[in-house]
């Protein structure tokens, strides 16, 4: 998961960059279609499709890590009072 | 991110690769950017594989004939044989409505006068051209002032005499193909995907873009629009016989227009180029020097508008500039292009070989 989010990483940052160097040669000749042509539009679409899964896929790692985190919260709870009832004396 | 919590059991260490310098995984950053815009650049200038074939013929059809001979040969009077005339010549001729293109009651019989900073000058019986070297405060310009007696004068060529995208040559060389008397550089059509096309009367792209449009009409009237005022049916219906989607247009109703539509950057001054329209038949290119220092800094748009009011076009429309701009008279090109110039998609032009 971390691999596929790594590659996902670059890819956008690669993506950017791209259209960063797009969107500045747009003001120099706006007719040049360097936003507007059919290649362009393919790379936001994989631009956006990129972003979207590592989005989702930093959600839900996200989330996942916040209910490991939650459970061995509630696991030391129940071991602290598994340790605490192990000291308290005998019941009659 | 490093978690404890996704290590391995036992020595983690051994279960994980170093991690890459950091300057290594910028440079690879970098690699990829240079490799998508590098196929990005592919795709976007190669010449692209499809038919060159207009899509549907405007005006003219695919007759070699002017407009007025076409009109002439509808005539049933014109097209019956001499002898048969004789006998049909005791009525009277009606007076003869000139066909729309035909603009031969305007254009002029008499000899140029001369005028100052005059390049060169042409003249026969469909053409007459005066090429004019101008100043202005910062710029040095070349004015063509054509008169056409037919529509049909008023010419355009693709680079390579084949429509497409990607396909580009130098304007001088284009001109000097068609052995056109005077030309300039056009529109650059194929760099853009969405931009209508009509050349000489045949509609080779019905997209629209973003650009203001230029129409000339078949009857001579030109006539710029914003992209969202413009309508491709309606100019198909009206009889458009070019076209150029590059602007913006220059003139809004005999003023200089409130707002470009364009970036801040093209408004600044640069070399340009712009055709401008008087009347049905009378007509004008621009082609504006610049980035070259104490000769000619170039026009602002402002400028250029001002420019082609001061010339009294009453409609104007500002074509590819830059290292595009050029002006090409009986083979010689008389203004001086940034860096010599750059190949082109298209160029519009006077005299010389008539379109296929």
């Amino acid at each position: 998961m971390r691999k596929f989010r790594s590659a996902l990483s670059h890819i956008g940052i690669i993506f950017s960059g791209v259209f960063l160097t797009l969107v500045i040669l747009n003001r120099f000749n706006p007719s040049m279609g360097f936003l507007t042509s059919m290649v362009s539009q393919i790379f936001i679409l994989v631009y956006c499709l990129t972003v979207f899964v590592l989005g989702v896929a930093t959600v839900a790692d996200n989330r996942r890590y916040a209910a490991r985190m939650h459970q061995r919260e509630e696991e030391a709870e129940r071991w602290k009072k598994i340790g605490t009832n192990a000291r308290r004396p005998p019941q009659r | 991110m490093f978690r404890d919590d996704k290590l391995p059991k036992g020595n983690s260490s051994m279960h994980h690769k170093k991690p890459l310098p950091a300057l290594l995984v910028v440079l690879l950053d970098l690699l990829g950017i240079g490799a998508m815009l590098g196929i990005f650049a592919l795709f976007l200038f190669m010449p692209q594989s499809g038919s060159d074939q207009p899509l549907q013929s405007i005006v003219f059809g695919n007759s070699a004939a002017p407009a007025a001979e076409q009109a002439a040969a509808a005539d049933p009077l014109e097209s019956t044989p001499p002898s048969d005339t004789a006998a049909v010549s005791a009525t009277p001729e009606p007076t003869p409505t000139p066909a729309p293109g035909d603009f031969s009651a305007v254009f002029p019989v008499d000899e140029p006068e001369e005028a100052v900073g005059v390049v060169g000058s042409y003249a026969d019986e469909n053409l007459r051209v005066t090429v004019s070297e101008r100043h202005s405060e910062d710029a040095t310009y070349f004015v063509a002032d054509v008169w056409i007696r037919n529509i049909r004068e008023y010419k355009t060529a693709f680079a390579n005499d084949r429509f497409g995208r990607g396909l580009y040559e130098m304007p001088s060389d284009i001109a000097i193909r068609q052995n056109a008397v005077v030309a300039i550089s056009g529109d650059t059509y194929g760099s853009n995907s969405q931009s209508v096309v009509i050349r000489n009367g045949n509609l080779y792209r019905d997209s629209i873009g973003t650009e203001d449009v230029c129409i000339l009409y078949a009857d001579g009237v030109m006539e710029s629009y914003t992209a969202v005022d413009f309508d491709l049916d309606a100019a198909i219906a009206r009889g458009a016989y070019q076209s150029w989607a590059f602007g913006p247009k220059l003139i809004d109703n005999g003023e200089i227009p409130a707002s470009y539509n364009t970036t801040d950057i093209i408004l600044s001054h640069n070399p340009r180029s712009a055709i401008g329209y008087y009347e049905p038949g009378h007509y004008c290119l621009v082609v504006v020097d610049g980035r070259q220092g104490d000769y000619s800094r170039g026009m602002t748009m402002d400028e250029l508008s001002q420019a082609m009011l001061d010339l009294g076009c009453i409609d104007a429309y500002n074509l590819d500039g830059g290292q595009s701009a050029m002006m090409v008279f009986q083979g010689q090109v008389v203004s001086q292009p940034y860096k010599g110039g750059r190949a082109i998609s298209d160029i519009i032009y006077f005299g010389g070989n008539d379109p296929e």
